[in-house]
């Protein structure tokens, strides 16, 4: 095989724009590029702003990791200024930020990564017996059943026989280079669909705080958070109550 | 999308078919059809008519074009809809292109792109996140080595409908904010040849998103909207109208610290910065993430994302509106208070009725520069 130059651009289930370029010789790689396609001059926009609004401008760096940049950014200027924050307003961003740890950690690995180790059209032709087998020796989760399983696939063949694949649209189905058996991907199939709903669910706990997710608000030298038990429009008891359900 | 999440059409098989295979009754299905002509503001009696568009047994094709963007408005749709019917809407949908969920990569999904666009040309509805940047150009945003501006016009050209969704794509946010290195515009600055819906806010709430799609869908258009492109189902009233702290503002209890008494006991945040007198949103009304809460109900004062420009007219986030009792709107707060006081319902219409004026007139002030608060502000010791 002579030497050959492969371009992928773009590369999805990325947050941004990505572009690789791949020199091979013989098969072997032999040189690559990547690159970052977009720019936005975030940093030439901050000059000269109230630092009390930094947070704000450089959490837009990222709405998939929403919480990261913007902690960072306070942090920067509290320490530049010398601000303690409250014991409370720490206990807060640290639910905030390890809510965001655990929500971002299932979405990148099942709706952004997984795609490239998991078969989907692999998966119609598991026996969700065996899916279930593996499942229960993995987790104790009620729905590690064979109805659960054999339901999921088919919903799949449905969607698959419908011809309108959307997002699943020229994949590398069949490719040598998946080598997970067909039970396995079902499993992680299964896992994809329901993590698509826990994570709307968990992520609430950003929105008690922060009042929404993506992008909920922070605050220099603590957070906004008014906690009041007793009080109707503050966080109070039931909203506690809420967010330990979540954890 | 189209992505199976929950409910899906055997082949040949319709909705309503589907429906039943999963349990879901049809009374339940035209009561949810019901509640989401309602968010729409065009009363349940359109309810017949959803109910019949969302029977149809294709699902009509999506494009969804990412420019120069962060992803939070892709976040925010994937938060959206109801646990069970809300998904079954958003599979109404082929989500034919989409960076973020695509399986594919590089020329894998860009003739995907170019597919769906040739057999669907005029069919289908393109959704844009992200703003063009037009210095230099076009380099600052480039896929498959095309700059966004080569993008979305090709993408638009054969599009039934153009959807474009969060600030960067309404006007250019954050990276059009001054000095705009990279001369980010919005979508329609770019694309004028058809009406260009513009979904506000950094990011908006999600259930906006699915509302409008569906909205198009029923009645094949696009929704009312305001002179900034907005639909008036979602943009059409001002947060400061909604706000269940609005009767702290009218009487005059303001938190001046966010670690003080008035904090705590949930009081108007116009003093640390509020912008909800000068912006139009749904966050009240709709709240955020399966309706739990939105910023002001978390103690964080309103930073106006819904708002053109409001990286720029905004800012700082946490200094006063300067002259938001000058509007004369506010100097009636005795006279409303009055009337609520004899009827609650005759004081909230009068209240209503002369604040939409002033919305008007408002819609074309400049908004002001505001002043930084005093030194040793609000943020230092807090929570």
């Amino acid at each position: 095989m002579a030497a050959t130059k492969v371009v992928v651009d773009p590369i999805t289930r990325i947050e941004g724009h990505l572009r690789i370029e791949v020199q091979a010789d013989k098969g072997r790689i032999t040189d690559a590029w990547a690159s970052s396609t977009q720019f936005r001059g975030i940093e030439i926009i901050m000059e000269g702003r109230d630092p009390r609004d930094a947070w704000a401008f450089t959490q837009r760096i990222c709405g998939v990791c929403t919480v990261v940049h913007a902690v960072a950014s306070c942090r920067a200027v509290e320490d530049a200024l010398g601000i303690k924050i409250p014991p409370n307003a720490n206990l807060i961003r640290n639910l905030v930020h390890g809510m965001q740890f655990v929500q971002d950690h299932v979405i990148h690995f099942y709706h952004l990564h997984a795609l490239d180790w998991v078969d989907v059209v692999s998966a119609l032709k598991a026996d969700p017996e065996g899916t279930a087998r593996i499942a229960k020796s993995l987790s104790p989760w009620p729905n590690n059943s064979p109805t659960y399983f054999a339901e999921v696939q088919n919903r799949l063949k449905t969607f698959v026989a419908g011809g309108q694949l959307g997002i699943f649209t020229n994949g590398y189905w069949g490719h040598p280079a998946y080598k997970l058996p067909p039970e396995v991907n079902l499993l992680a199939v299964a896992h994809y669909l329901e993590a698509l709903d826990w994570q709307r669910d968990v992520i609430r706990l950003h929105t008690i705080f922060g009042g929404k997710n993506p992008h909920p608000n922070f605050l220099v030298g603590g957070m906004a958070s008014a906690i009041n038990l007793d009080g109707t429009k503050t966080i109070n008891a039931v909203r506690l109550s809420e967010i330990h359900g979540m954890i | 999308m189209s992505l199976p999440t929950s409910f899906h059409w055997l082949p040949g098989e319709r909705l309503t078919d589907s429906l039943t295979r999963h349990g879901v009754s049809r009374r339940e299905f035209v009561e949810y059809c019901g509640s989401l002509c309602v968010v729409l503001g065009m009363g349940r009696s359109q309810a017949p008519k959803m109910v019949r568009a969302l029977l149809a047994p294709q699902r009509p094709p999506v494009i969804w074009l990412q420019l120069q963007e962060c992803t939070g408005c892709v976040e925010s749709v994937l938060r959206s809809g109801e646990p069970t019917i809300g998904e079954l809407v958003l599979d109404l949908i082929s989500l034919d292109y989409q960076h973020t969920l695509m399986a594919g990569a590089g020329d894998a999904v860009e003739s995907a792109m170019k597919a769906s666009i040739k057999a669907n040309a005029g069919k289908y509805i393109l959704l844009v996140t992200g703003s063009i940047p037009t210095k230099d150009g076009g380099i600052y945003c480039t896929v498959g080595g095309r700059t966004a501006q080569d993008i979305l016009e090709e993408a638009a050209k054969d599009a039934a409908a153009v959807v474009a969704i969060g600030a960067c794509a309404h006007w250019g946010s954050v990276q059009a904010a001054r000095p705009n290195p990279t001369g980010a515009v919005g979508v329609s600055q770019i694309i004028k040849d058809k009406p260009v819906v513009n979904i506000a806010g950094c990011p908006p709430i999600g259930d906006v998103v699915t509302a409008t799609v569906v909205h198009f869908l029923t009645f094949n258009r696009l929704p009312d909207v305001d002179p900034l492109g907005r639909p008036m189902f979602a943009y059409g009233a001002r947060i400061h109208d909604q706000c269940p702290r609005r009767a702290n503002f009218d009487a005059g209890q303001y938190v001046e610290t966010f670690d003080d008494e008035a904090a705590r006991k949930g009081w108007c945040l116009y003093h640390v910065g509020c912008k909800g007198p000068a912006t139009f949103s749904p966050c009240p009304i709709f709240q955020w993430n399966s309706g739990t809460s939105w910023p002001i109900g978390a103690g964080h004062p309103c930073i106006g994302c819904t708002e053109p420009n409001f990286w720029d007219t905004m800012t700082p986030f946490y200094g006063r509106l300067p002259d938001v009792g000058g509007f004369g709107i506010e100097q009636k707060v005795d006279i409303l208070g009055a009337a609520l006081a004899i009827g609650a319902t005759a004081g909230v219409l009068a209240h209503a009725a002369a604040t939409g004026v002033h919305q008007m007139r408002e819609r074309k002030r400049q908004l002001p520069v505001v002043e930084p608060p005093p030194s040793g502000g609000q943020g230092s010791k807090n929570a």
